[in-house]
């Protein structure tokens, strides 16, 4: 059933409504207000948060960069000395850079790792032509690079590697084992 | 103007909306450790596949390396290794080492493999050549070995021949085919990158060097059909060639520390210059000029590059 409604019952409930309405104006104000202040207090806290949050996270973004520029770059290395290289001769050039030249099984093919720029490189000479490729990544410099015979058939390589973006750097060593070949200083 | 402001703030959903910017907010922020984590967590898994991989492949050279150092002493078997621990990581690896051996064609392929309980692995091989004892025993003194008949023009090295009584070592060039990977090198790739201190077996008689191409880098060449070496070709390193049929060699060519066994015709053209060890069973046509000089070491073992 329906309510019956007729001005003569709406009126008063308008009225009550007003009334109350009034009545918790100033009570909302307030709340409003400590509403507004813990939204400051509380946004001031996740400044701070956000800001430490987002130097982690940089760090950590140019850490991965270099780690994965490091693999990268070694990955190569491996690759060529580990199963290809019959002979891998390390030293330095006119500059008193460091650099290796491996001589590949296939007779014809030479590779020589440079540095040049802050980057890594790798040219290819096969007979006659030769070709030269950038073994690392822009973003990421190479700052240097260590070459060290450690025994026979290792070698061991040191980039220093410098992240453009946030200026970090960091060193990475890692051991070439030759499986066909050996290790000759010159 | 002041009641609606006032009605304006005393809105129902106010409180709501600033639950709602504190859940983004806070959604934002788990998103972002999230993000983070998961980078973080890629990072940490490329890097412990990096290790594993060098693991197992320091591994399995090692195994390699010390199997054919130990050759000589203790013939090679198979035989398995298993419940090494690799470290770091903490993974059980297994190393199993498998011998495949045909006598009479003088080969022995040693493969190692490791793997992990991840299911990684790690191959390495290597193939040898032996040549036949006869071949060693008829090396030390002479080059030229030929059980047919040989036409020279003159007697320069004729210390160097060895006819009658002569011994072929006989083969079967059935036992030489799928011991290798892969299709034989063309005559470009030859010529532009070498060859790759391995064994190359030609069923299709693709060996057809062009003039001049100077080809460096050891192998071990067989060749089921006839094949031709061009005018002015040389081979600067260690080859073996073993010829099934005819091999015809240009004029001027080069070859330095060669063991070649042919059981066809073997033709030799004018000005050529061979280092090595020579048998033939068919006939032997040299051209004017010919240079032959013993290399007792063409005759030792060779063996291919570990791959």
């Amino acid at each position: 059933m329906w309510p019956i409604l007729s001005a003569s019952n709406i009126y008063p409930m308008k009225i009550k409504w007003r009334r109350r309405n009034n009545s918790r104006s100033g009570y909302l104000l307030l709340e409003v207000n400590l509403v507004l202040v813990l939204m400051a207090v509380l946004g001031l806290s996740f400044y701070n948060h956000f800001d430490h949050v987002f130097k982690t996270c940089s760090n950590l973004q140019a850490d991965i960069r270099l780690y994965q520029a490091n693999r990268y770059t070694q990955a190569f290395l491996a690759s060529e000395l580990s199963y290809h290289s019959v002979e891998a001769k390390i030293g330095k050039d006119t500059g008193g850079r460091w650099q290796l030249t491996s001589q590949n099984a296939l007779g014809s093919v030479q590779m020589r790792f440079y540095r040049a720029n802050g980057l890594l490189y790798r040219e290819k000479r096969t007979g006659n032509t030769s070709g030269v490729n950038p073994l690392s990544r822009v973003e990421v410099q190479v700052q240097d690079m260590q070459l060290q015979k450690l025994a026979e058939d290792t070698l061991l390589v040191t980039l220093t590697l410098k992240d453009t973006e946030s200026g970090k750097t960091k060193s990475f060593m890692r051991r070439h084992r030759l499986c066909n070949g050996k290790v000759v200083e010159c | 103007m002041q009641r609606q402001g006032c009605r304006m703030l005393s809105r129902p959903y106010s409180k709501g909306n600033i639950s709602l910017t504190i859940l983004v907010i806070a959604l934002v922020l788990l998103s972002v450790s999230c993000s983070l984590l998961q980078l973080v967590r890629q990072e940490a898994e490329a890097a412990y596949e990096d290790i594993r991989t060098r693991q197992l492949y320091d591994l399995t050279a090692s195994a390699i390396r010390a199997s054919i150092a130990g050759e000589q002493e203790n013939p090679l078997r198979d035989m398995e290794i298993s419940d090494i621990i690799l470290q770091p990581g903490g993974a059980v690896a297994a190393i199993k080492q498998t011998v495949k051996e045909n006598q009479a064609a003088g080969l022995r392929l040693l493969t190692i493999t490791t793997t992990d309980s991840e299911d990684n692995s790690c191959r390495l091989q290597q193939i040898r050549y032996t040549p036949p004892a006869a071949v060693a025993a008829q090396a030390l003194e002479h080059a030229l070995i030929a059980t047919g008949s040989v036409e020279k023009p003159c007697d320069t090295w004729s210390a160097l021949l060895y006819t009658s009584g002569a011994v072929f070592p006989e083969f079967n060039i059935k036992d030489y085919s799928g011991w290798t990977n892969g299709s034989f090198p063309t005559t470009a790739t030859l010529q532009q990158s070498g060859l790759g201190g391995r064994m190359y077996f030609d069923d299709t008689s693709l060996l057809k060097l062009a003039k001049g191409s100077k080809i460096k880098g050891q192998g071990f060449i067989v060749l089921k059909n006839v094949a031709n070496i061009e005018d002015d070709c040389s081979f600067e390193d260690r080859i073996v060639i073993l010829a099934n049929g005819n091999l015809t060699i240009g004029n001027r060519v080069t070859l330095n520390k060669a063991l070649i066994i042919c059981r066809g015709t073997l033709r030799i053209g004018a000005d050529c210059t061979i280092k090595g060890v020579i048998l033939v069973k068919g006939n032997t046509i040299i051209g004017n000029n010919f240079t032959l000089m013993l290399d007792r070491e063409a005759a030792s073992p060779f063996s291919t590059i570990i791959y």
